[in-house]
């Protein structure tokens, strides 16, 4: 005689009512029981509702079933309950459960040490992206902005044929946006720009060969020398007095400087003010004008360089990746 | 858990946090496949560099299917061009028995060489991404019936591989 239905038993007596297997007083008295429990009624109800089936989005079609075997269809069963999303309130036998167990083994797992070796190299910057017109027509004020600055007797053709040397740089820059200095004996020609620039890290060096020692000098010079400020303007060297053995490499240390649009750069506590230069006036002003114009806010190089016993300076002026180069004997 | 990423067109910032979020993920995905890491790498630049060529054009929730997609094509391209790989062919390689397994997924990453590579592709896919069958589908230009049918004989494969392992392992 089965025991009476109450809140300790009455799980039992729903899986037999879903099965099917009371008998008719059972029925009655499972039914009663309800009535006094309509919260029970309902959980019998969602019970009823457990559909023991793979869903269609998951279950291959019926074509590819009618073509397998009892065994396979067994496992196309399991299959497409691990793969399905909601298992909820699927009962399994021992055997599919078993079953089920070999094929959830099958899941892989991504090992997460593996890592893409260099995530910066696939991102992009925000930067401003000069356009190729804007270059090409900063190449052509640059040549222009050349031609202004030389004239004709200034040329050195015979640059080229001189012997190895050692060469010294210093370092000059203008900018017509600085307020403007005028140097007191030029003020009757043109407006003089001056512009502090600052040294940043070295970026090209090629051939770096460590200097000979000068010969002794005498100890005047030495104290001249020695109380001279440490670089700045632009100025002749009488260094080297004796003459070089003729095969001595040419000594080249590019230190060029980084000079921004904007004049109002701050200096730099670790950086150095290296040079300030004068400038002559209208001509080259107006040409900077045109080439700050095309340039907008592309880096501006400019460096000038002095040669031992050369009676030219020689400057440089590098914008992107376009370059040229001044030559101007000296005053 | 898959990340929350919004909708909207892909721009430099979005195109970056898909970088972060993604490159990983196809990287693996792409190394699992290949086996080679130079080249695994080579098909992640590439996905990534055609993402930035089509970036305004794309949702970026769709962006990640777009990768997968993309590098998938790309992986497949690149190992046809190399005749020495066959991506479409079976192999018949007889069960590895290996000895010092480490783990299950030792034994795993083994029986899974011995798929058919459009079977890997899927089961990747799916336990990898967790993507579903019409995912799957677009990414491998399949239909969902024809990625059900290839994971399932894909996991019946894995199955009676780990089975046979553990039979011989005791």
């Amino acid at each position: 005689m089965r025991k009476k239905i109450d809140k300790s038993n009455y799980e039992e007596w729903f899986m037999d009512h879903l099965d099917g297997i009371l008998n008719s007083l059972e029925t009655e008295s499972l039914q009663s029981f309800l009535v006094l429990n309509p919260d029970l009624s309902a959980e019998l109800e969602s019970m009823s509702s457990f559909q023991l089936h793979v869903p269609d989005s998951i279950a291959l079609s019926a074509d590819m079933k009618a073509s397998m075997k009892k065994e396979e269809l067994e496992d196309e069963f399991i299959i497409g309950m691990m793969e399905s999303d909601n298992r909820a309130g699927i009962s399994l036998s021992s055997e599919d459960l078993l079953l089920l167990y070999e094929y959830e083994k099958t899941r892989l797992k991504a090992d997460s040490k593996i890592l893409f070796p260099d995530h910066e190299s696939l991102k992009k910057n925000d930067g401003i992206v000069i356009p190729l017109w804007v270059k090409v027509t900063a190449a052509a004020a640059s040549l222009f902005f050349a031609f202004l600055l030389i004239s004709p007797e200034d040329v050195d053709r015979s640059y080229q044929a001189r012997g190895p040397e050692i060469i010294k740089w210093n370092y000059a820059i203008e900018n017509i946006q600085k307020p403007i200095q005028l140097a007191s004996e030029e003020q009757s020609l043109a407006p003089v720009q001056t512009i502090e620039i600052h040294e940043r890290p070295l970026l090209v060096q090629e051939k770096v060969i460590p200097k000979k020692e000068s010969p002794p000098l005498a100890k005047k010079e030495k104290d001249t020398l020695q109380n001279k400020a440490p670089i700045p303007v632009i100025e002749e060297e009488k260094i080297l007095t004796q003459e070089l053995p003729e095969e001595t490499p040419k000594q080249v240390i590019e230190e060029p400087l980084f000079v921004q649009e904007n004049p109002s750069v701050k200096s730099h506590p670790h950086h150095v003010p290296v040079s300030s230069s004068l400038k002559e006036g209208k001509t080259a002003s107006s040409a900077l004008d045109i080439l700050k114009k095309v340039t907008a806010n592309s880096e501006i190089l400019a460096i000038q360089q002095v040669n031992e016993g050369d009676p030219y300076i020689e400057g440089f002026l590098f914008l992107g990746s376009f370059s040229l180069s001044v030559k101007r004997k000296r005053k | 858990m898959r990340p929350h990423i919004e909708s909207g067109p892909v721009d430099t910032k979005s195109y970056n946090q898909c970088v972060d979020l993604y490159s990983d993920r196809v990287y693996r995905y792409i190394l699992k496949n290949l086996k080679d890491a130079d080249g695994a790498k080579d098909v992640v630049q590439d996905a990534y560099a055609r993402l930035w060529e089509v970036h305004d054009t794309i949702d970026l929730e769709k962006s990640k299917s777009w990768l997968f997609t993309t590098a998938y094509r790309v992986m497949i391209d690149g190992i046809r061009k190399n005749s020495k790989q066959s991506p479409l062919t079976e192999k018949h390689a007889e069960p590895i028995h290996s000895t010092g397994y480490s783990d299950l997924q030792e034994i795993l990453n083994e029986a899974l060489d011995l798929l058919v590579p459009i079977q890997k592709q899927v089961v990747l896919l799916r336990d990898y991404e967790g993507y579903s069958y019409e995912e799957i589908g677009e990414i491998t230009a399949l239909n969902p019936s024809q990625v059900k049918v290839y994971l399932f004989r894909a996991r019946k494969k894995l199955k009676d591989y780990l089975v046979s392992m553990e039979n011989i392992i005791g």
